[in-house]
């Protein structure tokens, strides 16, 4: 009798269990369908634009998908309007820059995860305040600086007159101060890989000190390939934030043209291009501009669906179980 | 004795670990920095060849900073409407964010389809494309106001409604709901995944056990995933925090870079932002200090 009675509840609460259950990834699969559309929105938007003919532009009917697909406009921004060179120069800034930050970011975030020492807290807060302080208004200042490079006045001091390296105009003005771990946002990575190591059960470098790894090999044998999934998800973000940043390549490249800065001159650019009778027609440059914002997200969208494996696997359980 | 030597190496250690970074914070950060606040106190003029003067100012070394408050009209809005915009929209952001991000960790059919698009709005929404995007190319073509902030284009839904007989008053009330969950969305795009990281960090067999123990979801979710999640909140916090009032989008950071860049003030600009940026580190120390145990209970 008892016994029946407890397996009637168990399965009362099985019912509700499963309904409940039910309920909630239908709640769920709405919400998260809902958000979706919204991402998606702006891109549909934008890829359905590029292929449009200037005459489907004037079709009140077509509304997303156009009657006359057409790879006209990729053709013209990539061989007639030169967008192939300013692809080329921001590959090479972010990917080198992106490389170097994310390897000086993990260090330090390291450092401070896993050892105490004098000043080690006074230092964090630094890290803190270089996210802070908007890269926009030391441009200026750094501007100055990186036009003779000097390590508190090493070189002049050594040569005996102003420091001859120049950074401006050049990649390196992206790169070198990605080295020194003060790249764009790199607080922000630090702070990120500060507490992922901290998280990370300190019996891996003990295992690891016995068997005879000093404190650099330990990190670079145990720590990093144990955060991989951490590594690749901050190099995404870090190569995508260099790739888009229009606020740096205008103030230190003159002569070089990232994608970001040709698109946010993108009307200029345009209108030089287009014959006069056309000249400032939104018939003929919204499409246009639409091809050269999908063009210039392309390889980011490629790389990042190439990455998506490792978002799959998650973190594998780094260790922790095998 | 030999604990000591040690710690001593430990130390020195830890020092090489953060040696690249500490040069480049002097170099790139600490003297920049430095110079940034002296022209403060000056008048900055740059100069035919590239250099620049720094002229005494009429009203002592302070007057910069007098005039922000006393002769600017704009400055002191814009600053009051940077806390507004901290006090909601910093925990809104965040707390959206780590429930997208809680629901994309769980198991269901076509998660991975999911965070490839939720992943998305990092591309989307930085820099140029942007503005791009936000400064409304379909806008300009349909005739519409150029001005509005938000990505999503609520213009039609706004046709739609009412074409179908609904007042304007409901209308505009709904679309305005939109689009800021709209907005909402794509702002915490960066935030979603720093949880997404730190909830990917947690072993699965920490829930088992918890599940074997007889754990309900709310328990489970307290006992496991709050306590690695708090250290993610903190570092989102400080993200949203900076990019929300940090960002070109601020009220005074736009106001700051217009009379830098396009005024040509630029001691005036340094001036204003440092006021400000000592504000926002105050709050900065405020939400670290809250987090503070949290943070520093190293092993």
């Amino acid at each position: 009798m008892e016994n029946n009675q407890i397996r009637n509840s168990a399965s009362d609460i099985s019912v509700f269990y499963y309904l409940g259950k039910a309920v909630w990834s239908i709640v769920r699969a709405f919400f998260l369908i809902c958000i979706a559309f919204v991402i998606l929105y702006p891109l549909v938007y934008m890829l359905s634009m590029s292929f449009r003919s200037a005459a489907d532009f004037y079709d009140v009917t077509v509304v997303w998908i156009p009657k006359h697909f057409t790879l006209e406009n990729y053709k013209k921004i990539i061989f007639e309007m030169g967008m192939a060179t300013p692809l080329l120069n921001t590959v090479i800034i972010s990917a080198l820059s992106t490389v170097a930050q994310i390897f000086i970011a993990a260090l330090t975030g390291y450092g401070f995860a896993r050892f105490k020492f004098k000043g080690s807290m006074v230092l964090f807060v630094f890290v803190v305040i270089t996210i802070m302080m908007p890269a926009q208004m030391i441009n200026i200042p750094n501007y100055l600086n990186m036009r003779n490079l000097d390590f508190f006045g090493i070189i002049e001091l050594i040569i005996g007159k102003p420091s001859p390296i120049n950074l401006v105009n050049t990649p390196f003005a992206f790169i070198v101060p990605a080295l020194f771990g003060q790249g764009f946002m790199a607080g922000l990575f630090i702070l990120i890989f500060r507490m992922l190591f901290q998280g990370m059960p300190v019996e891996f470098e003990e295992a690891a000190t016995i068997d005879g790894c000093g404190y650099f090999g330990t990190y670079m044998r145990v720590m990093l390939p144990n955060s991989k999934t951490a590594l690749i998800i901050c190099s995404i973000f870090s190569l995508v934030w260099y790739w888009s940043d229009y606020y740096g390549p205008y103030v230190f490249l003159t002569s070089i043209r990232t994608l970001s800065v040709y698109l946010m001159d993108f009307f200029n650019i345009v209108n030089q291009y287009l014959p006069s009778a056309f000249k400032g027609n939104v018939y003929y440059t919204i499409p246009l501009q639409q091809a050269a914002c999908v063009f210039s997200i392309l390889p980011l969208l490629v790389m990042f669906l190439l990455s998506q494996k490792f978002f799959r696997q998650g973190l594998e359980r780094s260790g922790i179980v095998g | 004795m030999k604990r000591n030597t040690i710690s001593k190496k430990r130390a020195l250690a830890g020092w090489m670990f953060v040696l690249p970074w500490f040069i480049g914070l002097l170099v790139f950060f600490i003297q920049p920095t430095a110079k940034f606040l002296i022209f403060s106190f000056f008048d900055f003029q740059m100069s035919q060849t590239g250099g620049y003067d720094l002229l005494p100012l009429e009203n002592g070394a302070f007057g910069n900073y007098i005039n922000a408050w006393l002769s600017d009209s704009e400055y002191p809005v814009a600053f009051a409407d940077a806390f507004k915009t901290f006090l909601y929209e910093v925990p809104i952001i965040v707390f959206f964010s780590l429930f997208v991000a809680i629901l994309l960790n769980q198991d269901f059919k076509g998660r991975a389809l999911m965070r490839t698009i939720f992943f998305l709005p990092i591309i989307l929404t930085s820099g140029a494309l942007s503005l791009v995007i936000s400064r409304g190319v379909g806008a300009i073509a349909m005739g519409v106001d150029t001005s509005s902030s938000t990505i999503f284009d609520v213009s039609l839904l706004t046709e739609l409604l009412m074409n179908s007989g609904i007042s304007q008053k409901i209308v505009s009330a709904v679309t305005g709901v939109i689009a800021s969950v709209a907005d909402l969305i794509w702002d915490s795009g960066v935030q979603i995944l720093i949880f997404l990281i730190g909830l990917l960090s947690i072993p699965e067999t920490y829930y088992e056990v918890a599940r074997v123990e007889g754990a309900t979801g709310w328990e489970s979710f307290w006992k496991i995933t709050f306590p690695v999640i708090c250290p993610f909140i903190f570092a989102n916090m400080v993200y949203t925090f900076i990019t929300a009032c940090m960002g070109i989008n601020n009220g005074v950071i736009d106001y700051v870079l217009v009379v830098a860049t396009e005024n040509f003030d630029y001691s005036f600009a340094s001036a204003m932002m440092w006021m400000y940026f000592v504000a926002m580190l105050v709050i900065i120390g405020g939400i670290f200090a809250i987090f503070r145990k949290m943070l520093f209970n190293s092993k």
